[in-house]
């Protein structure tokens, strides 16, 4: 350590003359480019080092005349690879054959990676680093930090106080520590003092703190001692120090406030000088200083200190030794601290891993309970709405049987009755025709009858061939046909009306049943039901909708099993009513029954329709997912849900399989239901 | 008899069908009206009634149709030169927001019925795009007077004979 003047200050002033301009050197031919770079390096130097704006290489040259001719400190040359009839780097190899910028930081920057440029920059010395656009501010950053460093470090140590916030503080204290170790080596003054220092790396610590101590008690004349109580501050951090600390007994801590709250940094690794480092650098102090205990120490100035180290060549080995040893220490403490942040950022990170996975899960569950909820509402919703569609539909429909009552009765008295309830039979009896037969049915008749709006007429009541229409009309002139057929016409409307009104009740009440079964989980079962007699039941209701499909089945020998007939039934009704729609009334479907093991039979229904997406096989299962858009038949497109609730409330499966072309259906469940419980609780 | 404009009735389920026949019976005397279950048989009839020498004026049609939709029809409907100029009325309960937009930038939809319908509605929607078809595609309006909106027919074969 060298303390060359007589007055503290003089530390921060090692200059003997006004202090140099120090500048960076931004060259971009690329005016949105420099601004951004201008900005960014502005930003890192925050006005401590001012910096330039450059757009071409002749004008950079230019400045670097103008610059040396100032004696300016010239730390760091940013240039762009690509400037307008130059090469940046070409630039720098120019720049490092100045003899003023020989020791200058020159980094180049490239759009796209021009490595030629680059080596030939490389080989002549005269790049120290390269970057890439774009950057970004972290990388820029550390580039800055590092080359200010390095260049500081080797040029301008005298500087480094100006600028000490924008380097690594790490290197330049290292570097000092080393400069300053140097110093003493080649000292020609301490060529004998270099001996005993060399000698002394065997001492012990408290024989070279006691050696110190004596030194500075001889060439200070036993400067007076002070003790002051546990929990003491000497400084704060932030406080600018003009003394040092040599702590003669005791223990003292040195700490921050990080994030609110105190961190110890050093206690044990204080070592017995405290504040040196700060001093010297001519910084504000990193650490709180307090004390931990009591503490008895000697306060000495820097004017004190350099009187002693010049009286005492001994002095300055046992108090660079001390120093270095404490030097040491804290940084073997700053690993340690180092690698205990590693280890807790390890922790921390798994311990993030554990809270995210179970916070994932919690997520999960909360859907899941939400959806439940959901589900339990839709439930009782959907059960309340049944219930109260149930009274007016039932109303309706036996309404439809009274009307057919009474219109059989007044028919009896009536000179008319006749026809009138023959239409209301046909009506009732016949299935309703398609309107493209409708449409072949009255070509024939007007073939038949020559007259197309009669034929028109009669085919809308109900009248398909000649034979009915000589029936109705027989011996009629043809002034009278006319005023029979709108007769007719009101039977036939009055007919289908009350058959309508009674289809369509009839399709709500459908509906209303298995949107209440829905809803059903008490049901009751009943034992010894034959599965392929329940299949049989369904088949047949469908008989209808299965005209166009080849039906084949393949049943097994089963046992009989307790189950919820309704609602087994439900569950087949639902398979063959998709399945159905899914071939669009034609194709071929395959229902086949097994016995899998001893406790298990199976069901499978399974049909050549187009297939299940696969994204969907899934979904089908969930409320209100339906294939076919907004039809309505068994339940509002929960189906699917209500059979595998069914199914699970029998402890058995519902699963489907999809391809193009197959679809199937399979349903298993237990032959013994208790045996089905239990297997269900393991 | 030839040469009458048909109302095309497009819809699957033969109760609502019967419904919406008897609703139009007013019109039946000087329209011919007709009905499909779906896309492809609504297709068949329009041909038919091209053989017939007939043409078709309007189309009342459901959305939810097995096979191809109501809207996808009434689209098709649009880009034809020669069925282009047909009104097209959506009757439906349960076309989604996004079919109803389709069906009416890409549809040339002229009016949207909600199911249940009014019979009046019904009749009065019907009433009205058949006098805009008539005013558009008739040179003889006198037939129409009666149905339809007898002041705009009126207004209109005034106006005709002045410009003559």
């Amino acid at each position: 350590m060298v303390l060359d003047g007589n007055d503290a200050t003089t530390m921060n002033n090692l200059e003997k003359h006004a202090p140099r301009f120090v500048v960076i050197l931004c060259v971009d031919d690329d005016r949105e480019a420099l601004d951004l770079l201008i900005r960014d390096v502005d930003g890192f130097c925050r006005g401590l080092i001012s910096v330039e704006r450059l757009d071409s290489a002749e004008d950079t040259m230019v400045r670097a005349e103008e610059l040396a001719e100032l004696d300016a400190l010239v730390p760091l040359v940013i240039a762009d690879h690509n400037l307008q009839g130059a090469s940046g780097a070409d630039l720098l190899i120019t720049l490092h054959g100045h003899p003023h910028f020989l020791r200058t930081r020159k980094v180049l920057l490239s759009g796209s990676s021009e490595l030629d440029a680059i080596n030939q920059a490389l080989q002549v010395g005269a790049l120290n680093g390269c970057m890439s656009k774009p950057w970004t501010n972290e990388y820029l950053d550390d580039m800055l930090s590092l080359q200010l460093t390095e260049y500081f470090i080797a040029n301008a140590p005298d500087r480094i106080a100006d600028v000490s916030t924008l380097l690594d503080i790490t290197k330049v204290t290292r570097a000092l520590a080393e400069s300053e170790h140097e110093r003493h080596l080649l000292d020609r003054r301490l060529m004998t003092v270099q001996r005993s220092f060399l000698s002394s790396i065997d001492v012990k610590d408290e024989d070279v703190e006691e050696a110190m101590i004596a030194c500075i008690d001889r060439s200070l004349n036993k400067p007076p001692r002070a003790t002051i109580p546990a929990g003491s501050t000497l400084f704060r951090e932030g406080d600018r120090l003009n003394y040092i600390w040599i702590l003669l007994s005791g223990q003292v801590q040195l700490s921050r406030v990080v994030d609110r709250k105190e961190t110890i940094f050093h206690a044990r690794t204080v070592g017995r000088v405290v504040g040196l480092l700060s001093l010297s650098l001519g910084r504000a102090s990193h650490f709180d200083c307090r004390t931990q205990t009591e503490v008895t120490f000697i306060k000495l100035s820097l004017h004190d200190l350099d009187r002693a180290l010049r009286q005492d060549p001994m002095l300055s080995v046992h108090f660079v030794t001390v120093l270095l040893r404490s030097l040491s220490r804290r940084n073997s403490r700053a690993v340690e601290l180092q690698l205990e942040v590693n280890a807790l950022s390890r922790t921390i990170a798994r311990e993030r891993d554990h809270l995210e996975k179970a916070l994932d899960g919690v997520k999960r569950a909360q859907k899941l309970l939400v959806e439940r909820e959901k589900m339990a509402t839709l439930g009782q919703l959907v059960a309340g709405v049944a219930h109260e569609l149930n009274n007016p539909v039932a109303a309706i429909r036996r309404c439809s049987d009274f009307l057919v009552e009474d219109i059989r009765m007044l028919g009896e008295g009536h000179p008319d009755g006749a026809t009138m309830i023959d239409i209301l039979k046909r009506s009732f009896e016949a299935a309703p025709l398609s309107t493209r037969a409708q449409r072949s049915c009255r070509k024939d008749l007007a073939a038949a009858l020559g007259d197309e709006d009669l034929a028109k007429e009669l085919v809308e009541i109900g009248i398909l061939d000649r034979v009915t229409y000589e029936d109705h009309f027989h011996g009629l002139d043809e002034m009278a046909v006319r005023p029979r057929l709108e007769k007719l016409k009101h039977y036939y409307q009055l007919s289908s009306s009350i058959r309508n009104i009674r289809t369509c009740a009839e399709r709500i009440q459908a509906l209303v049943k298995s949107l209440r079964s829905y809803s059903q989980s008490d049901a009751e079962f009943t034992s010894e039901v034959d599965l392929h007699e329940s299949l049989e039941d369904t088949i047949l209701l469908f008989e209808h909708d299965l005209r166009g499909i080849s039906v084949e089945k393949q049943y097994g020998d089963l046992p009989r099993i307790a189950c919820n007939t309704g609602e087994i039934h439900q569950v087949w009704t639902n398979l063959l009513s998709n399945a159905i729609q899914a071939m669009g009334g034609k194709g071929h479907l395959r229902i086949t029954t097994d016995q899998i093991d001893t406790g298990h039979i199976r069901t499978r229904i399974t049909d050549n329709g187009p297939g299940i997406a696969p994204d969907n096989v899934e979904r089908i299962f969930e409320i209100n997912y339906t294939t076919r858009r907004g039809r309505a038949d068994f339940g509002l497109g929960i189906g699917l849900p209500i059979c595998r609730n069914i199914i699970q409330r029998h402890h058995g499966t519902l699963k489907v399989e999809s391809q193009p072309g197959q679809t199937c259906f399979s349903v298993v469940l237990p032959v013994d239901q208790r045996k089905g419980e239990l297997a269900d609780e393991q | 008899m030839s040469n009458r404009i048909v109302i095309l009735c497009v819809e699957d389920e033969p109760e609502v069908r019967d419904s919406i026949i008897r609703d139009l019976q007013p019109f039946a005397g000087v329209f011919r009206i007709e009905a499909a279950e779906d896309v492809a048989d609504a297709r068949h009839v329009l041909q038919e009634c091209i053989d017939d020498g007939d043409r078709v004026g309007l189309v009342l049609c459901d959305h939810v149709l097995p096979g191809e939709t109501g809207v996808s029809f009434l689209v098709a409907l649009n880009h034809n030169e020669a069925t282009k100029v047909i009104r097209r009325v959506l009757l439906t309960g349960q076309a989604g927001q996004e079919d109803t937009i389709q069906a009416v930038n890409e549809g040339g939809l002229d009016y949207y019925i909600a199911k249940p319908w009014r019979a009046d509605t019904l009749r009065q929607v019907v009433r009205d795009q058949l006098t805009e078809f008539v005013l558009e595609e008739e040179d003889d309006l006198l037939p129409y007077v009666a149905l339809l909106d007898s002041k705009r027919l009126l207004e209109a074969v005034s106006q005709r004979r002045s410009d003559s």
